[in-house]
């Protein structure tokens, strides 16, 4: 199927990119000798992408989760609206900036450990179980914040690049072909990595005693490299086909952040953000080999599209509590993803499969972020804990559980000029077809933050 | 021809740069109004026009005029600092103590306060353990400005942005009348007499000086 070859569960990116459509620049097929063997081949991709396309659709609206860029926000259930105060501000908060009042230097390291299980129940065969997972550890964020000297008041400038989103999964499943007499099962895995970048150039100002003000303008670059293989062999593997899919794409777009931190009262802060809509362009190649063990001919295919999507406005609301050395924080975002728009930057294409499907199955998503934070000063710690559930923009009947997770992390002072924060995120989500009972993907993540701080 | 999708395109386009420039309005005009935050003293007519027409003579009087200047250990700005910002003054000078307190190698090695310029966590058995001080600002010459009342160290009002005498809040202050009594000194020594300036400016070397043994007492 055409365009169509995320079959299963799909790729996460950024966003959306249901039932792609492709430029065909290059089709080879070395032989009609074999067609017959390629309609058995290639029918039972596409009447299985027809049983889950749902879902495969979807994973791309999954991955856009805010992967964390800062271990203290992390460990405080990805809090940061109005508790960040550092660099991170960039991201979370960009008003935050205006509480930084030495310059700063701050790196953060991600370490990603995701699991996935994949269960199909089919009729003649009974439970088919498969498992795959992925070890990733990057750099994620780099920041500088450089606070102008001020008689009264604040004003602070900083800029930095975030890993923002994360496409790095696994995925596998036993499948299986009952269209296909020689073949019982197939096998396929998947694997994906490549994330968005944010880079960040912004600002704070104190505009009253109480208020600061702060915007951030962003450039975001990214790839994201996926591979999909499929393998079909019966009992002796005699007779194996062998089905390799790629899909690079290559992302820039452009965004900006907005927000406000207003102190009212020493113990109780509030702050609002607001992120613009971000546009973003890609450039998309395909590639598909289609190999047999028992012959010498392959069969290749080669693509590119050219599209453009655009995130809708994103809102986040937070407030936090100072009780002498507790902190306790709250945030609050949200986004209508079925505002979301996608077009392809040829005219000839049109969009409606994709406008269709936004319609019909994004909506708008509420996740809630609660943290805390206790001092021991004498020591220079902090510990901190949260939760945050962060519900997936799609319809409820794909959903076997919703995304959330605990976080835990610490805190260190060294000396008066350093801190190192540390998080770990663990939780993730379960996906099911349309028809519950035969399709559940879960994936289980857990995440490791470092992040450095240095002031002068 | 259906022109539909056309006009669609053009009027989501254009909001979106109607949702682009709003914060972006927002933004600029906060900026240009600058309303609260001053990067620059403005030049106050009474004083020697020669002196104040340098930002450095206000950095080192901010007291002249600034009475109640000293309750701010953090500068002047309303924030929610906890009581162990000043119990453990590395919490505080990470922070909340400006850069631009600090002197670094290239300044006077006698004005420098650099790693000095706050008190150091050395338990004073004698004294409030949870009072050492904290960070003592360049401009207050080592008074110690808190007291030892209990919450957070804020302004009592924060819109009234008037000068006045160093006192109460919830926080408490260093002494008002030592504050006062050392700006008419230096008042007394200023006028019109560039050598009696120095001289200021050297009283000013020896109190922070003084500070970063302990600090003169008001």
């Amino acid at each position: 199927m055409a365009g169509s070859n995320r079959e299963l569960s799909g790729v996460g990116q950024e966003t959306i990119k249901p039932m792609r459509k492709y430029h065909q620049t290059e089709f080879g097929i070395v032989a009609g000798l074999f067609a017959l063997l390629v309609f058995f081949a290639v029918a039972p991709i596409s009447a299985q992408a027809q049983a889950f396309e749902e879902v495969a659709l979807f994973q791309e609206t999954i991955n856009a989760d805010f992967f964390g860029v800062d271990a203290r926000a992390m460990a405080m259930g990805n809090t940061g609206v109005v508790s960040a105060r550092d660099g991170s501000g960039l991201i979370y908060n960009p008003a935050n900036l205006a509480r930084v009042r030495r310059i700063e230097f701050r790196a953060g390291l991600s370490h990603l450990r995701l699991s996935n299980s994949t269960d199909i129940h089919s009729p003649s065969l009974g439970l088919l179980s498969d498992e795959r997972d992925q070890n990733k550890t990057r750099i994620n964020a780099l920041s500088l914040t450089l606070p102008v000297p001020t008689y009264r008041g604040s004003l602070v400038v900083a800029f930095g690049v975030h890993r923002i989103n994360s496409f790095d999964r696994a995925f596998g499943a036993r499948i299986p072909e009952p269209e296909v007499p020689a073949f019982e099962t197939s096998r396929g895995r998947e694997i994906e990595t490549g994330g968005l970048w944010k880079w960040s150039a912004g600002g704070a100002i104190d505009i009253s005693p109480r208020l600061a003000a702060g915007l951030s303008l962003n450039l975001i670059t990214g790839k994201d490299s996926y591979g999909w293989n499929r393998v079909y062999a019966n009992a002796d593997d005699a007779q194996t086909i062998t089905l390799d899919q790629g899909i690079d794409n290559d992302y820039v777009g452009v965004g900006a952040t907005a927000g406000l931190n207003f102190t009212i009262s020493p113990a109780l802060s509030v702050g609002l953000s607001m992120e613009t809509p971000t546009y973003l362009s890609a450039d998309e190649r395909f590639e598909s080999v289609l190999d047999t063990a028992f012959s010498s001919f392959e069969w290749f295919e080669t693509s590119y599209s050219e599209y453009s999507v655009t995130r809708p406005l994103s809102f986040g609301l937070g407030a936090a509590g100072s009780f002498d050395r507790l902190m306790l924080v709250g945030d609050v975002h949200y986004t209508d993803w079925s505002e979301l728009t996608f077009d392809y930057q040829d005219d000839f294409l049109p969009n409606n499969r994709e406008e269709q499907f936004i319609q019909d199955n994004l909506k708008e998503a509420i996740s809630l972020h609660i943290g805390a934070e206790y001092l021991f000063p004498d020591e220079g710690v902090a510990l901190r804990a949260g939760y945050f559930r962060d519900p997936l923009p799609i319809d409820e009947k794909f959903i076997e559980s919703e995304r959330q997770y605990l976080t835990l992390g610490a805190g260190f002072l060294i000396d008066r000029v350093m801190a190192l924060d540390l998080a770990y995120v663990h939780g993730g989500y379960e996906l099911r077809d349309a028809a519950p009972g035969s399709f559940f993907a879960d994936y289980n993540t857990r995440r490791i933050f470092a992040t450095f701080a240095y002031r002068i | 021809m259906n022109t539909e999708p056309m006009q669609t395109k053009v009027i989501a386009a254009r909001s979106s740069r109607t949702l682009w420039s709003a914060p972006l309005a927002v933004a600029i005009t906060f900026l240009l109004v600058g309303c609260y935050t001053i990067l620059k003293h403005p030049i106050t007519s009474e004083e020697n026009i020669t002196q104040a027409s340098h930002q450095e003579y206000y950095r080192d009087n901010c007291l002249d005029c600034h009475e109640d200047y000293a309750t701010y250990p953090y500068g002047f700005f309303y924030g929610t600092y906890p009581e162990y910002y000043f119990e453990y003054p590395r919490w505080g000078h990470y922070y909340a103590y400006p850069w631009w307190w600090d002197h670094y190698w290239y300044d006077d090695s006698e004005a420098a306060t650099g790693d000095e310029g706050y008190s150091e966590e050395v338990p004073e058995p004698s004294a409030k353990a949870s009072r050492r001080g904290g960070l003592i600002p360049p401009y207050v010459g080592g008074a110690p400005a808190i007291s030892t009342g209990g919450g957070s160290f804020r302004r009592s009002d924060p819109n009234d942005t008037q000068p006045k005498g160093g006192t109460g809040g919830e926080t408490g202050t260093a002494s008002p009348g030592t504050s006062t009594e050392k700006i008419r000194v230096k008042k007394a020594d200023q006028p019109g007499d560039g050598n009696q300036s120095d001289t200021v400016q050297s009283d000013t070397k020896q109190q922070k000086k003084a500070s970063r043994r302990g600090g003169i007492k008001p």
